[in-house]
């Protein structure tokens, strides 16, 4: 039961960073390698919170969220400029920029929470207490997978409004062809700001959700192994849709669950599973662009 | 000076890599991320043959060809696949990275995480008039220069060369005229490894080399290639200099951790007021986003 | 032609009347690599007129259309815009510090806010939405599209989505297509997703709207709508329009507009349409059937081939030997760009391919109106554009499944319409490229400049005769060859598209039979 619990915390974390990924790949058009970093500013902002300030769970989250919202702008304003496979790279170098702040923003003699030491470098933050909302304790695993499914609930039920509204219709537009969108007069530019915005928003909430359960998190989860992953499960998945998303955040926790079945040797797992996915990418690119079960192919 | 002149080594370095990706971008508009793991990988093919006790150019030439038969692999079994399918380039690249992901895993799974070196104990000095230089860094220099020379003088002088800049300028009309744009398209990937060879194997010698920074040293080479100038072959040499000069002196006067930052910020700035790059014409306006 | 009369929206000439200027530009100019294309153009538009932008190609006219519609920057000049009622001012080159102003940059989705709108040649409509959200997508000051207020005020948001909704079903049915709503662009015929193109762009807000060759491709009934609708627009909507068209559309318009906008080499002439009516008619067809009949010779004979969609295949056969062997057989040959039918007739349902033969010794000129599919048709025997059924054979080989430079090898070559330079490369480089290329002497001068710093003319030119280059090539196909030369390179050109005994020429030029009086 508790094994379960656990895979329910890591697929609801999975599901609402696949809609923040899906809004910036399958809305916006545009392959980036920077998610893991924003996640990383969701993680890194409720532990500081959390542990230096003494912040709630609700506030915690929110300042990863707008944090990341208002830093989102390093990969939204290139994007007024560039196209597909320059504008990576640039994704690329944002999230280096991040994982190397996040690394390097400490002094050992400072402490945790103030402006010389934001993220104990290297050591990384321990310690991150459970979340503790309106008297409640959520220090089970159980009570811990509850509140992280009303979270992924929330952030799926905000993004259906938001995705299937005028504002979501526009992002298509603008995504299927960008310079028609701009004759009717769409202020393509703003949409843009605004679909990143929101989109590092989520994935910084499920980074808070995450060092909320982990308690323990350093900047192994900024690196751009974990980005490749993310990307890998919205193009498995599929984009452009509702259903892509959720699919490739079941794969990618299935996934694991699988290789253990096979008994490949702990020490090999995590390349076999790189590798895994590696494959994956090349041989779906070349039979089904779109994802398993998305609306919209790669441009 | 001192300084100066180690970034541009460096740079010459950086410049080798990015001639090599902008090799493969400019005839066929692949985003050749492999590269990365073709330079990953090489410095632990020639350090396996070190280990066997083979000397130091049959190491060499195992790298070389590791190297170069894994970049036209690439070509071979993946883009020249896709570019027959009528592939986007987005489908391009998330295909590269794939392999990408594939290569570094494989070299992961057959040599371990650790970082390793090609030489062992204290490199050799030089004193060349007041600059202090180690034998990796003039061996680098000297590679490089060759390296880079010989390519531009090929690139203008040969008639394969002259086939490579007319792919480069129109892929259709070569077709057209009967050349096997298939073909080229091999040696452009070819060149594109033994380049990335060369770079890769200077920095182990030079520094060491582990599985991971492949993509960052990557994005050094795009960095590169974006400030010089991408609608040409001299970019890449410009930027690469360029990029070695300013991390260098920027690790100088700061701190080696806020080259990354410097580079970044670099790239925003040509990025906002000169996206054409320091040698680029201004295209047509629709040309980006 | 079309059995429509059209009614002038207002009396002539126009500065009696008493409509208001809405758009006004002062000295525009726009070059492109030391070639001047716009030439200090001024120019004004009152509101309610129907203006022809006419021109060969590359006379300007598009590029004209993209900086009025925001696409493009000019070098110099200004622009004023009062189509909805303020005043903008657009003065070039901008002024650095305005560049830095995110909000008043010159981009096409600020000139379209200020009333303009346009349609494109390749249509564009959003290809992963519905027709019903096409038109939907396109109205302005939703308050969906602000993720704020569809997340606080979502009942209002939800109100005014539905009543925009009902407006674009309305427009659906208006166009005939009130069924249809839920379909994808590629499902619909190209005049009825021409149209909704334009109904999208109304939807927008656009007072001016700017049509692109809004008549290319269409058959009889397609161009019938597309004016009906037009027509109406003007009339009841009081929307002004700039139709730029080709030279062959030309006559169907001049009854209707008000003002003709003649392009020429940069400069702008603005004309009455009756001034024009002789000279267009006159540019064109007399020229290039005269042409034709003097390929042949004074014995020769000329075979015409109507091909479906208003295209004619018109082949010289030179006189006093017999006909030389078929070199090239193309046999029902069915060509589609995505969804689109391009290269084939459906005869309701069935789809029935191209087919015709090219024989030694002989020239044939394929005429067809823009947007008929000649560039489609001869990529796709070069290899270039995939075939979706039929065949190919070459000196009695079957080349379809060959590559391009397979078939180039094999003694095919191909003159592109456009696009056939190599911009970093000398002339010498390319033409030692190519082969064996017979320049003559008044070319030699251009040898050692480079591609990208010639004009238009004469880069066309060295492509003409790359293209006749001494090699084994047994068929030649050219694509527009002419098109963007000026009449004395025409008639110097002309000159040279005779096949050797063992060639056979196609040359694909925009035309329309109809209009040339052939039956």
């Amino acid at each position: 039961m508790t094994y379960l619990s656990h895979l329910l915390i890591y697929l609801n974390i999975y599901v609402i960073v696949a809609l923040g990924l899906n809004m910036i790949v399958g809305y916006c058009g545009r392959l980036t390698l920077s998610q893991a970093g924003y996640f990383a500013i969701g993680s890194y902002a409720y532990a500081l919170a959390s542990v230096a300030w003494h912040w709630g769970f609700l506030p915690s989250v929110a300042l990863g969220a707008g944090l990341a919202a208002v830093l989102s702008m390093a990969i939204s304003l290139p994007s007024w400029r560039l196209k597909g496979d320059f504008f990576v790279m640039v994704s690329l170098a944002v999230q280096i920029v991040i994982l190397s702040a996040i690394y390097n923003w400490y002094r050992p003699e400072a402490p945790l929470g103030t402006l010389r030491n934001l993220t104990n470098g290297p050591a990384g933050i321990s310690g991150v207490p459970k979340p503790d909302m309106f008297g409640i304790k959520f220090d089970t695993v159980g009570s811990l997978a509850i509140l992280a499914t009303v979270t992924a609930g929330v952030c799926l039920l905000l993004g259906a409004l938001l995705l299937k509204s005028p504002w979501g219709r526009v992002l298509q537009a603008l995504r299927d062809d960008e310079l028609a969108a701009k004759g009717l007069g769409k202020n393509v530019r703003l949409f843009k700001l605004q679909a990143f915005a929101i989109a590092c928003a989520l994935l910084a909430v499920g980074g808070a959700l995450y060092a909320s359960y982990v308690s323990f998190i350093d900047p192994s989860v900024a690196s751009l192994d974990q980005s490749v992953l993310m990307l890998c499960m919205v193009v498995i998945g599929g984009i452009g849709n509702f259903r892509g998303p959720l699919v490739g955040a079941f794969m990618l926790l299935a996934f694991p669950e699988v290789l253990r079945f096979l008994n490949i040797p702990i020490a090999l797992a995590a390349e076999v599973r790189l590798m895994a996915y590696g494959l994956l990418l090349v041989v779906m690119m070349h039979f089904r662009p779109q994802g398993l079960c998305g609306s919209y192919r790669i441009e | 000076m001192q300084v100066a002149v180690n970034g541009i080594i460096t740079g010459l370095s950086i410049a080798l890599l990015a001639l090599g990706f902008t090799v493969t971008y400019l005839p066929t508009r692949v985003f050749h991320v492999a590269l990365g793991g073709v330079y990953t990988s090489v410095p632990f093919v020639a350090w396996t043959c070190l280990s066997l006790g083979y000397p130091w150019p049959i190491a060499a030439l195992c790298a070389f060809f590791s190297g170069v038969t894994l970049s036209v692999a690439c070509e071979a079994f993946n883009h020249g696949r896709l570019e027959r399918k009528g592939a986007s380039s987005g489908v391009h690249l998330v295909s590269s990275l794939g392999l990408y992901i594939i290569i570094i895993q494989a070299t992961t799974m057959i040599w371990g995480n650790q970082p390793k070196v090609l030489r062992v104990g204290v490199d050799s000095i030089f004193n060349l008039g007041g600059l202090v230089l180690t034998r990796a860094q003039v061996l680098s220099a000297v590679v490089s220069t060759m390296l880079l020379a010989g390519f531009y003088v090929w690139l203008s002088f040969s008639n394969l060369g002259l086939q490579f800049r007319g792919l480069a300028d129109n892929p259709v009309e070569m077709s057209l005229r009967g050349y096997s744009v298939r073909r080229l398209r091999l040696v452009s990937f070819a060149i594109s490894g033994l380049l990335a060879c060369a770079s890769a194997l200077a920095f182990a010698f030079d520094i060491g080399f582990d599985p991971n920074g492949g993509l960052t040293t990557l994005l050094l080479a795009v960095v590169a290639m974006i400030i010089g100038g991408r609608r040409s072959f001299i970019g890449p040499l410009v930027g690469g200099v360029l990029l070695g000069v300013v991390r260098a002196e920027v690790s100088w006067f700061l701190s080696a951790s806020w080259q990354e930052a410097a580079t970044f910020i670099l790239l925003s700035v040509f990025l906002l007021i000169r996206p054409e790059g320091l040698i680029g014409r201004k295209g047509r306006l629709e040309a980006e986003a | 032609m079309t059995s429509l009369t059209l009614s002038r929206p207002f009396a002539l000439p126009l500065e009696t009347t008493s409509s208001p200027v809405i758009l006004r530009t002062q000295s525009i100019s726009k070059a492109f690599g030391g070639q001047r294309v716009l030439d200090d153009v001024s120019v004004q538009l009152r509101r309610g007129e129907v203006v022809l932008l006419r021109g060969d190609n590359g006379s300007g006219k598009t590029t004209l259309l993209n900086v009025l519609s925001g696409n493009l920057e000019p070098d110099s000049g200004t622009i004023e815009l009062s189509a909805d009622g303020t005043e903008e001012r657009f003065t070039f080159p901008r002024r650095w510090w305005k560049t830095l102003n995110p909000f008043d940059h010159f981009t096409p989705d600020r000139v379209a806010r200020e009333g303009v709108g346009r349609t494109w040649q390749e249509i564009r409509l959003f290809s992963t939405m519905s027709l019903h959200d096409n038109i939907a997508v396109a109205s302005s000051g939703q308050l969906g599209e602000n993720p704020l207020l569809v997340l606080v005020k979502n009942s209002a948001v939800r109100k005014q989505e539905n009543n925009n909704l009902a407006i674009a079903q309305d427009m659906l049915t208006q166009l005939g297509l009130g069924d249809r709503g839920a379909a994808s662009g590629d499902r619909i015929s190209l005049g009825q997703s021409k149209r909704v193109a334009i109904s999208r762009a109304v939807r927008a807000g656009g007072q001016i709207l700017f049509l692109d060759e809004p008549l290319a491709g269409l058959d009889g009934t397609g161009i019938n709508q597309v004016l009906g609708m037009l027509e109406v627009l003007v009339r009841d909507q009081n929307i002004t329009l700039i139709i730029v068209e080709h030279v062959f559309n030309i006559p169907l318009l001049l009854t209707w507009a008000t003002t003709v906008w003649t392009l020429k080499r940069g400069r702008l002439e603005v004309q009455a349409p009756d001034d024009v009516q002789e000279e267009a008619n006159s540019d064109i067809g007399t020229g290039l059937r005269s042409w034709i009949t003097e390929l042949g010779g004074p014995d020769g004979q000329i075979n015409d081939q109507p091909i479906a969609g208003g295209a004619m295949l018109s082949t010289v056969i030179p006189s006093g030997r017999p006909r030389g062997k078929v070199v090239l057989e193309v046999r029902d040959l069915v060509v589609y760009r995505g969804n689109r039918l391009i290269i084939g007739h459906d005869h309701d349902g069935e789809i029935e391919g191209l087919s015709f033969s090219l024989r030694e010794g002989e020239v044939s000129v394929l005429q067809a109106p823009n947007g008929w599919g000649k560039s489609t048709l001869l990529d796709a025997i070069a290899g270039l554009t995939p075939i979706r059924s039929g065949e190919i054979v070459l000196r009695g080989r079957s080349i379809k499944s060959m590559s391009p430079w397979a078939r180039a090898g094999y003694g095919l070559t191909l003159l592109q319409s456009r696009n056939h330079e190599f911009p970093n490369l000398t002339v010498k480089e390319a033409l030692h490229l190519t082969g064996h290329v017979a320049l003559p002497d008044n070319l030699h001068r251009l040898l050692g400049r480079k591609m990208s710093d010639l004009s238009g003319g004469e880069k066309q030119k060295l492509a003409i005769y790359a293209a006749l280059r001494t090699d084994q090539s047994r068929v030649r196909l050219f694509d527009e060859p002419l098109s963007m030369l000026d009449r004395v390179s025409i008639h110097e050109l002309q000159r040279v598209f005779k096949p050797s005994a063992g060639e056979a020429f196609l040359i694909a030029v925009p035309g329309s039979p109809e209009i040339l009086g052939v039956d």
